[in-house]
């Protein structure tokens, strides 16, 4: 008798190899799928990552988008990179960032600096204590993401501000006053205090705050199993206005003059607004959740609860909702916009949920610790790489095709190839071996393609929008070549890429019109000096926002250097990446505005450089002339040539992020509703995939991404199941 | 090779669940598809999220507390027998999923109706305060909801004299607030030194191993109580010791009376063993709860105790009581704990 022959696998094309498309990937090939789905990533250029793609350029130098750090709470992201990581199997011995812990090392302090009213800068450090747990860990019974759950994390942290603000102003009269420890106490005399102190009402006084906001929290407790009613929500926002009144008369008096106590102040002031509005707006049982408040700008919503100015301008709300978001639309300073629904998600999330440490650095480029080790366990698992493809167009079967009842569906997929393979050669190998650690290069290895010498002595740059060269054309049809498509490209391809869609269907024709996108800049610089050195007073490894823009943020990023590999004379001694939003043009340049890549590239080498020679001074006093400017000499040329002045600065690495695909996602007020989401079945063999897409967690971040493509693979395949989505279902 | 196309099935919903519990309300417990169910990490990290469910209970208990104030424990006893013989109202039917030991809502419990409540209670509660404050281990939640409601009870009586609320500490003048100041320090000071201890627990930097640095025990404060229970019962558990509670009961039978046998005798001329208190309690204005009392003394071990109904003596269930603490595994080698059996307590 003859064997059943097994189905034939599910062929499914990713276009798009970031986050979101690797996630797809991973889940898809999980061995429990037993082989039923056939994966080809299809990537533009030489290398996996997207907008968070990095290369390793002259001495291994670590070349980035831009600045990346992952938060504690990214549980879906850290998930999928432990099980990588796990199933890459490094010798820990042998190989240099073997597991996941050796890649990622927690960060826990948080930079901001404010500006005085005399011009110049305060910085000061936030350390946000280590949380039990590592992201990624399994969760259990305890849902961790409720409204109640953050309202009683809120309270507590409330209660322990106040408490080291009272602290602060040695205030608590019995402090060194020789007052026994309360067991030593005579129990007739608390008893008789406490009497006095009932009787008298005094608790109204800081002293009582503290304890009504751990009260607070104790009943916040009781609602997470049991939503209040309305009245009990009038209830306690009544009792809320009291702490707020007491607190705001007693610690905005402490706080003048004590810029530390002013910005204990503004948190406090800030989660009393947040506590307030998620009250008032009844976020605790309204089925959209925190969407029921995304139409509004999150600095508006909380000054509409009560905010005051001085929080609403802090550096804390700034440089965490704003700066680190790059949520400035159209990349201008002056309008910092962002949905409060996806703000306030995203920051109770940040603050209450992380495990581990607030933040994640990696020890190598994002590329180095995050792709390419997926590349490695997607490419044992029988996914099919095809880098220098790019899609031109997405084709739908033709209107009036699909018979009654049937869903349209994508006919083909018509492919740009950029390059070929040397024949003989095939395929592309992308990875470079760099002190042991397998790597991206910053550029493409000409060496294996046809024609490449000619390609290199062109600057042929095939992660260009502008870039159109290309040696053939092919066209995926789908029963052919495949049978569902995971569109997983950054949103601002997607009117090019998918244009028909746009055209026919409203929906997309909103989301590309309303879901905004901006450019990004950043640079990052070598330094002879280390950061004290350099006269940054504060702690090594910093991460720093809130400054000036449009590189409003600086990371020390020295711990990089251990990876990369300079000759021993010639070794910086730091190594500082800067990064943030860039004015750019409200509407997407077109694709035969050639010049535009050159001319916004040189733009941010001109912010870059006014930047140093204006502001560095602020954060590296050392590093700037006693007249004023920058000591360009400072920055280490990785060749031979010295450059003196600014001139030195083209030796540095510094990109404008202007690729539509590579422009940053905003969550601009009012557009959560103009997201498709990966779980959408208007077409029979599409998904979509990425931070865009409306994943439940709509804010640009890598978390987000990983979502998406995990709710992608959903879509095609039933697993993950939705419930194991970490927080998709969320308020 | 050209195939037939394939189509997609209907996705089970296309976004999220939005609303307060989302859908961990479903009760499904989070699964890690790729983790063992048993594997003794993750099932150590779930009852580590038992326990703080626990507390969550507590402070909702607290809560509760502050509402059945007048009931006094005695009172409950008392109502209790009163209402013997008559037809317990059957509790909701639905339990709370994914939480079988949760406590369903019933009327007239919501925590917030304090608010409007008349100054009362101040002494008993300023006793409990203290005891509390003096006890061995003094629960923080328990305390700051204490502290809470005697805040809450003030601020009552101050409305009722015709004071708004807080804001009012100038207008008494500096001669109290030293009192104030002096007591309240006497409070924080305890509640401080034992969420510093609790603390001491979570502020350690796990570096060690990646993958086990999940929870660390010793934060972990108070008695906990892991509750199964078959039948929708509202188990309130008050002990020193952590606990197991299973309360087995065929379905709907908890719609008659019952009661909790008292231990059955070993021997006649021994004195009676020690044993926890149990009662089934039927709420004024809600359903019934059972309600569980674990002397301090009773040692470390298994109590099973028979569930008989009021009318007829006629045995329907079994409640089991299990003494005992969590294991507290070291922090420096990967945690190894395994849930079943439950490793006994060594009384000190
Ligand atoms: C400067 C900067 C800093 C950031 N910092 C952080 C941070 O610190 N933490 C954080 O969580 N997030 C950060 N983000 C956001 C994060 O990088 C993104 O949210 C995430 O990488 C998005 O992944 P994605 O897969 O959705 O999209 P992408 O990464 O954009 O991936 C899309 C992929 O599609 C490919 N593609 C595009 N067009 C085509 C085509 N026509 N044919 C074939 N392939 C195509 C692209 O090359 C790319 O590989 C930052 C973003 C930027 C720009």
């Amino acid at each position: 008798m003859r064997a059943a022959r097994p189905a034939p696998p599910i062929r499914v094309a990713i276009v798009g190899g970031g986050c979101a498309g690797i996630t797809a990937a991973f889940e898809l090939t999980r061995p429990e799928h037993q082989g039923r789905f056939a994966v080809t990533v299809y990537q533009q250029g030489w290398r996996l990552g997207g907008k968070g793609a990095s290369g390793r350029g002259e001495h291994g130098r670590i070349e980035e988008h831009g600045l990346h750090v992952w938060m504690g709470f990214y549980e879906n992201a850290f998930r999928l990179l432990r099980e990588g990581y796990a199933e890459l199997g490094r010798d820990p011995e042998a190989d240099p960032l073997a597991g996941w812990r050796d890649a990622f090392f927690p960060s826990p302090r948080i930079g901001l600096t404010e500006e005085r009213e005399d011009g110049g800068w305060d910085d000061w450090t936030a350390l946000f204590p280590p949380m039990p747990g590592l992201p990624g860990d399994p969760l259990t019974l305890e849902n961790p993401f409720s409204v109640s759950s953050y309202l009683v994390h809120a309270a507590r942290l409330l209660a322990t501000v106040i408490e080291s603000a009272r602290r602060r102003q040695g205030t608590s009269a019995g402090e060194g006053s020789g007052v026994p420890r309360p067991s030593a106490l005579a129990p007739e005399a608390i008893l008789e205090n406490l009497a006095r102190l009932v009787r008298y009402g005094h608790l109204a006084t800081l002293v009582g705050l503290a304890e009504a906001v751990r009260g607070l929290g104790v009943l916040f407790g009781a609602w997470s199993r049991r939503p209040p009613g309305r009245g009990t929500e009038a209830t306690v926002l009544r009792t809320l206005e009291n702490v707020t009144r007491s607190a705001t008369r007693l610690l905005s008096e402490l706080a003048r003059g004590d810029g530390e106590l002013r910005r204990v102040w503004g948190i406090v002031d800030l989660l009393l607004a947040v506590i307030r509005g998620v009250l008032r707006f009844g976020l605790i049982t309204d089925p959209r959740g925190f969407d029921a408040v995304d139409d509004y700008e999150f600095r508006d919503w909380l000054a509409l609860n009560g905010a005051s100015r001085a929080t609403l301008e802090s550096a804390f709300l700034r440089g965490v909702c704003y700066d680190q978001m790059f949520a400035y639309e159209d990349g201008d300073p002056e309008r910092p916009r962002t949905s409060a629904g996806q703000a306030l998600r995203t920051l109770l999330r940040l603050l209450f949920t992380y495990r581990g440490a607030l933040f994640w650095k990696m020890r190598a480029g994002m590329g180095d610790v995050v792709f390419a080790p997926f590349y490695e366990v997607l490419l044992r698992r029988g996914v099919r790489f095809e880098f220098f493809h790019r899609l031109e167009a997405l084709r739908l079967a033709p209107e009036g095709q699909p018979s009654p009842g049937e869903r349209p569906w994508v006919e083909s997929l018509e492919m740009a190839v950029q390059a070929t393979v040397r024949s003989g050669k095939p395929p592309y190998k992308p990875l470079v071996d760099v002190g042991g650690l397998p790597c991206w290069p910053a550029r493409p290895d000409y060496g294996q393609l046809a024609d490449g010498q000619r390609l290199k002595a062109e600057g042929w740059d095939p992660e260009s929008f502008w870039d159109r060269r290309e040696v053939e054309r092919k066209t995926l049809r789908v029963g052919k070549d495949f049978d569902f498509v995971v569109l997983a490209v950054g949103l601002g391809a997607i009117p090019t890429v998918a244009g028909g869609l746009v055209a026919r269907d409203r929906r997309w024709r909103r989301l590309v019109d309303n879901v905004k996108t901006v450019e990004t800049g950043a640079f990052q610089l070598w330094l002879q000096k280390n950061v004290a050195a350099l006269g940054w007073p504060g702690a090594e490894g910093i991460t720093l926002t809130g400054f000036v823009k449009p590189f409003d943020t600086w990371a020390d990023m020295t711990h990089l250097l251990r990876e990369e590999c300079w000759p021993p004379e010639r070794a910086p001694r730091s190594l500082a990446y800067f990064c943030g939003s860039l004015k750019s043009p409200p509407e997407l340049p077109g694709r035969d505005d050639l010049g535009y890549p050159a001319a916004r590239r040189k733009a941010a080498r001109q912010e870059a450089v006014g930047f140093l020679d204006h502001y560095a001074g602020h954060l590296w006093p050392r590093a700037v002339r006693p007249g004023g400017g920058f000591r360009w000499e400072l920055l280490v040329p990785p060749g031979a040539e010295r450059p003196a002045g600014p001139e030195r600065f083209d030796t540095q690495y510094w990109t404008a992020n202007v690729n539509p695909s590579d422009r940053y996602t905003l969550s601009l007020p009012g557009t959560a509703k103009d997201r498709i989401s990966p779980l959408d079945n208007t077409y029979d063999n599409l998904t979509v995939a990425g931070d865009w897409t409306a994943c439940g967690f709509v804010v640009g971040c890598v978390e987000a991404a990983v979502i998406s493509g995990r709710l992608a693979a959903h879509a095609l395949s039933g697993r993950p199941r939705l419930e194991d989505v970490v927080g998709f279902d969320h308020p | 090779m050209d195939r037939p196309r394939h189509r997609r099935r209907d996705p089970q919903r296309t976004g999220p669940i939005r609303h307060s519990g989302g859908a961990w309300a479903k009760g499904e417990p989070w699964h890690d598809p790729l983790e063992p169910e048993d594997d003794p990490v993750s099932s150590g990290v779930r009852e580590g999220y038992r326990v703080i469910e626990e507390q969550i209970r507590r402070g909702q208990r607290v809560a509760q507390g502050m509402d059945d104030e007048p009931r006094s424990r005695d009172r409950y006893g008392r109502e209790h027998r009163e209402r013997r013989g008559r037809r317990p109202r059957p509790g909701p039917e639905e339990s709370w999923p994914g939480y079988d030991y949760d406590v369903p809502p019933r009327g007239g419990s919501d925590p917030f109706h304090l608010l409007s409540m008349p100054a009362r209670h101040l002494g008993r509660l300023v006793q409990e305060i203290l005891r509390q404050i003096g006890s061995a281990r003094p629960d923080p939640l328990r305390l700051a909801g204490l502290l809470f409601q005697l805040q809450i009870e003030a601020i009552a009586e101050l409305t009722r004299l015709g004071f708004s609320t807080l804001g009012l500490g100038s207008r008494w003048g500096d001669a109290f607030q030293e009192d104030v100041y002096r007591v309240q320090h006497d409070i924080d000071e305890g509640v401080r030194e034992i969420e510093e201890e609790e603390e001491e627990g979570y502020g350690e930097w796990r570096d060690d191993e990646p993958g086990h640095g999940s929870w660390d025990w010793r934060g972990i404060p108070g008695a906990p109580a892991v509750i199964h229970a078959s039948v929708p019962i509202p188990v309130y558990v008050e002990s020193h010791e952590s606990t197991e509670i299973v309360l087995d009961l065929p379905p709907g039978s908890h719609l008659q009376s019952l009661e909790v046998e008292p231990p059955l005798a070993v021997g006649t001329a021994e004195p009676p063993a020690p044993a926890f208190e149990a009662e089934f309690v039927d709420l004024a204005d809600g359903p019934v709860i059972l309600r569980v009392e674990v002397p301090r003394d009773l040692p470390a071990g298994l109590y099973p105790r028979r569930i008989v109904t009021s009318a007829t003596g006629e045995p329907v269930g079994t409640l089991t009581v299990q003494v005992g603490t969590i294991p507290k595994p070291s922090s420096k080698t990967p945690r190894k704990v395994s849930p079943k059996p439950r490793p006994r307590a060594e009384k000190p």
